[in-house]
């Protein structure tokens, strides 16, 4: 995007630069930039690009967060440093996010300090929910809202500009539903992977589908305590898809998209939005929540 | 029917155990009237290891108890049996400074508890002897309790007081009265003991044996035997309660197993185990909360606030002081009549919690010589061990670290450090469930908190005070120092579980940090972007450069020249907020990355040389992880055929020599001039520029010299 190039900063460092633009590149922000832009009508403008910008590192330094704490063991040889790059591209990033904000305004500083701290505060409750079957569905929810939540609450705040007497709890609301929404269809995508499945349930990454499942059969719970070999995940995962957990996860998505979408289409500007609203909707349908009964 | 009020006072206090008796004696001295309501007739039987620490023998020598401490069990280490058998000793290392004792004891808590409650007593505290059936709540406040069953007094008789303290243990009825025991937050120890005699005299020393082994696999928890005479011990095992839906181990038999395997195994150490006494267990609360800590104006102590170490489940001494804390608070509320900050007052006193992590995880991979969450047989305790860590008290006391005592003499900057701790803390501990024990160790650990006393410093240098602004860029900078320093956890091999765990916990540190840091600068109104910017093209220069063979003189220099950025913003935005002009702002920035400079040498050069005792790092450990300092880089200037030796990983004997080269080649020296000549070339300066009162900066320059000196 040559606009967004041009307010974008990169570190004049090769490696740290190349570490951000990975990040950036991996991040699953597309959806959350189309937030931002469809955001734009309910101020009636167009958003700025630095809004956009905001919204790309926030949602990268996401991504780097998970790549770090939430992927599986790899050893490195000495001078290979790939995590500690990955952690000064975070703070690199983070530090771009406040830059750009601050160019929008005390409302973007504000919204921004908002997102990143509750971000911060899911990634926490995530790491110290790691190989706890007990972890309830909704703590998983928690998580979601927390992060995914926080972003798309971002990219709606910085998208519809400054509000001036504050951004409507209702708006927030529906922002938060929708990241959540998108957050759990990825989480859905990824234990129907067989590759990604496998990765996150050895390394403890009980997302809301697994845990849905093992909410339903207490006897798969006690497989998950019992070590996983290697060569047994892939049973594990079709254990687990077996269950209703996925069917139940794409339903609670659905709820909220749809949910979101219909109160976007009583808002002024929201047409926009009440889109994406339904292709994250239509993503859950496609998904199976036919299936769910 | 009328109620009847039995006692009408001051303060009450429910529960004589050593809470309740410290939070009486502070009330009684404070000439407060405060009656003591206790259920049972003491002296009484405690479930307890009867282990004193340090904190709790200086607590009762404070309080006139010198005798009956003297009279105790002395202790004069502490011995780890190992999960697998391995034993290590020489854990033990008395504090610094201590008023009394060296040591540390045992005492039966039948009868600790008995002395302390009639320290209280004596002190003027009134005893009742009644049970407790609820409190009485006027407009959501606690204005007495109403009793029940309590002899010489009518059934359901009140006491009215103006101020309630609950001291009534880990399942305190009060707090679940009022609708404040949340299960869910309540991570407790169950515990049992019994009292043996030994056939083998003991050696005094506390033997702890973590982790539990039983039935083929690693439990989450220890056993202890403390001796309490020559030839009789209290053995006992504690065991944290198991995360929802794990199946939970009957302690009475996980005791006799102990004891069982002790006889076995230890059975030179301490032959028969006779003469047994009753086994005595009760639960042990240890999720410290601090918004918790008063509820509905009930003030809570002891381990009716949880207030228990989360690790060791060490009790006795956080009961005393948070009893004598809260005792502190309610006299000063009486007095004053204004509100009290028991939480955030006990959040931030309690002392060696967090640091206790460390030894734990330290234990436990050398138990199981790697062990690894996906292990059906050492999940349980990794994973209690993770649990555990969040909401850890701690108590830095950065007025003692090198950087603190830079404010010694001064109340106002001490206050204005102690406010900034505080903030730091609790900006980490509210919402982070991980990392105070490094957060700990981090702000203790080297020079302390340098880039808050520097803020401070630079303030008064251009004619400002430590206002709120300036608090918060001190909290700021320290918070983006964290943000560097967990960074540099981030361990380049992440092939291990724990490796795994440590980096993901400094990940979110480092998150934490940097937002938390950006937050706080906006409260300042000072711009930290180019800092932060600054810091992570530093750390990346770190990363690239780990085992680098081929690192150079101005790429480490220029590191340490962008990593100083912190110290730069602290002395540039102190200048800001007192108002000084560009010149004068730009003049402080250079100062400070100067210093910055300098600081970073001297501090790389004394781990280099000495290892840091409290992280318990060995000299010559950045050479084995592949970082290489200024002094090895200077002598690589003097002699180059040393660059060969660089870019391998190295064992102990392998740095130790290579440390040896580097002295030998003139690098320590070498960066030992360098770092004097940039303190020297960062204060020069600013003693020409009249608007700049450079005798309160000289202290920081000369700290960098100093530290190079010891």
């Amino acid at each position: 995007m040559a606009t967004l190039d041009a307010v974008r900063q990169l570190p004049e460092s090769e490696p740290l630069a190349r570490a951000c633009s990975q990040a950036l590149a991996a991040a699953a922000a597309p959806t959350a930039t189309e937030v931002v832009l469809g955001a734009g009508a309910l101020g009636d403008r167009d958003p700025d690009d630095a809004a956009v910008g905001v919204v790309e590192l926030v949602a990268a330094g996401i991504g780097v967060s998970k790549e770090i704490a939430f992927s599986p063991p790899a050893a490195a040889r000495p001078g290979e440093s790939r995590q500690s790059l990955q952690a000064a591209a975070g703070i690199w990033m983070r530090g771009e996010a406040a830059r750009l904000a601050a160019t929008l305004g005390d409302y973007a500083v504000d919204a921004l300090a908002q997102a990143q701290t509750r971000i911060a505060t899911g990634q926490a409750h995530a790491f110290e929910d790691l190989y706890d079957p007990a972890r309830p569905p909704v703590r998983c929810l928690l998580v979601a809202a927390l992060r995914g939540g926080a972003l798309f609450e971002l990219a709606v705040r910085l998208g519809a500009g400054d509000r001036g007497s504050g951004f409507p709890a209702r708006l927030s609301s529906i922002a938060t539903d929708l990241g959540v929404a998108a957050e759990i269809v990825e989480q859905v995508e990824r234990i129907r992977d067989p590759g990604l499945a496998a990765a996150d349930l050895r390394c403890g990454v009980y997302d809301l589908p697994v845990s849905n499942a093992l909410d339903s059969d207490p006897g798969l719970a006690a497989r998950m305590t019992a070590g996983l070999d290697p060569a047994r995940v892939g049973d594990l995962v079709a254990a687990l898809l077996d269950t209703r957990g996925v069917a139940l996860a794409l339903a609670m998505a659905l709820h909220r998209a749809e949910g979101a979408r219909l109160e976007l289409d009583e808002e002024h500007g929201g047409d926009e939005l009440a889109a994406i609203a339904q292709r994250i909707a239509d993503r859950c349908e496609q998904a199976g929540v036919a299936d769910a009964g | 029917m009328p109620v009847e009020l039995v006692d009408e006072c001051a303060a009450v206090v429910v529960g004589g155990g050593p809470a309740g008796a410290a939070a009486a004696l502070e009330l009684a001295e404070a000439g407060e009237d405060v009656l003591i309501v206790e259920q049972s007739a003491f002296p009484r039987e405690k479930a307890c290891g009867d282990g004193l620490t340090h904190a709790a023998v200086s607590y009762l020598e404070e309080i006139g108890l010198e005798p009956l401490v003297e009279g105790a069990q002395r202790i004069e280490d502490c011995r780890f049996v190992l999960g697998h058998g391995k034993e290590m000793r020489g854990w033990y290392h008395p504090p610094a400074k201590l008023p009394h004792s060296r040591f540390m004891r045992t005492l039966p808590r039948r009868t600790m508890d008995a002395a302390v409650l009639d320290a209280a007593i004596e002190r003027g505290a009134r005893l009742l002897e009644a049970r407790v059936d609820e409190p009485l709540v006027e407009d959501g406040k606690v204005v007495g309790l109403r009793l029940v069953g309590s002899p010489g007094s009518a059934d359901g008789g009140v006491v009215s007081a103006r101020r309630v303290i609950a001291a009534d243990g880990a399942t305190s009825r009060i707090r679940r009265c009022l609708g404040a025991d949340v299960a869910a937050h309540g991570t407790r120890l169950y515990a049992l003991r019994r009292y043996f005699t030994t056939e083998v005299a003991l050696d005094p020393v506390f033997d702890v044996y973590v982790p539990l082994v039983y039935e083929g696999g690693l439990l989450a928890g220890y056993g202890w035997v403390f001796p309490v005479a020559e030839n009789r011990a209290n053995v006992g095992v504690a065991l944290y309660e198991p995360s929802p839906g794990r199946e939970r181990t009957r302690i009475r038999e996980l005791l006799a197993a102990f004891v069982g395997d002790l006889e076995e195994r230890s059975g030179e150490r301490f032959g028969a185990l006779t003469d047994a006494s009753k086994p005595v267990g009760a639960p042990i609360a240890t999720r410290f909360s601090a918004e918790r800590c008063e509820v509905d104006g009930v003030l809570f102590a002891g381990e009716a606030a949880r207030f228990a170490d989360p690790l060791t489940a060490e009790g006795i001494s956080f009961a005393l002081r948070s009893g004598q804390r809260a005792g502190a608070a309610a006299a000063a509320s009486l007095c004053t009549g204004g509100t009290t900050n028991l939480g955030r007052e006990l959040g931030t006193s309690s002392p060696r919690v967090g640091q206790n992590l460390s030894l734990l995880v330290r234990l436990a991979e050398q138990a199981g010589g790697g062990l690894t969450l996906s292990d059906p047989v050492h999940q349980p305790l990794l994973l209690e061990l993770r649990r555990l860590v969040g909401d850890a008290p701690i108590e830095p006391d950065l007025a003692e670290t090198p950087a603190g005592r830079l404010l010694a003499g001064s109340p106002d900057g001490l206050a204005a450090l102690s406010r900034i701790q505080a903030s730091v803390l609790s900006a980490l501990r509210t919402e982070l469930p991980f990392g105070l024990e490094v957060l700990n160790r981090e702000l203790h650990a080297g020079i302390g908190p340098i880039g808050a006393v520097t803020a401070v410093l630079a303030a008064r240098a251009c004619g400002g005070d430590s206002g709120e602004r300036v608090e918060a860029l001190a909290e700021a900078v320290e918070l983006l120092v964290l943000a560097g320093r967990s960074q540099l956890w981030i361990s380049a091999d992440s092939g291990t579980d724990l490796a795994r765990l440590n980096n993901g916990l400094s990940s979110l540190l480092c998150e934490h940090a940097t937002v938390k840091a950006q937050a706080a600068a906006a409260r300042a109104g000072i711009g930290i972007a180019a800092a932060t910017f600054e810091l992570s093209e530093a750390a990346a220069w770190d990363a690239e450069n780990t085992f680098a063979g081929n690192i150079s003189l101005d790429g480490l220099l220029g590191a340490y020249e962008r990593r100083a950025s912190t110290l730069a913003l602290a002395c540039g935005g102190a200048a800001e907020i007192a108002g000084a002009g560009a010149e004068t702002v730009g003049a402080l920035e250079r100062f400070g990355r100067g210093i910055g400079v300098a600081s970073r040498i001297a501090e790389e050069s004394r781990a280099l040389m000495r290892g840091d005792e409290r992280t318990r790092r060995s000299p010559a450990e950045d050479l084995r992880q592949g970082r290489y300092p200024l002094a090895v880089v200077e002598a690589l200037e003097f002699d180059p055929s040393l660059r060969g030796r660089l870019g391998e990983p190295l064992g102990a004997a392998g740095a130790s020599e290579l440390l040896a080269a580097v002295r030998a080649a003139g690098g320590v020296d070498g960066a030992s001039a360098r770092c004097r000549e940039r303190a020297a070339a960062a204060i020069t300066p600013l003693r020409a520029i009249p608007a700049v009162a450079s005798k309160h900066l000289e202290p920081v320059a000369a700290l960098a010299v100093r530290r190079l000196e010891h």
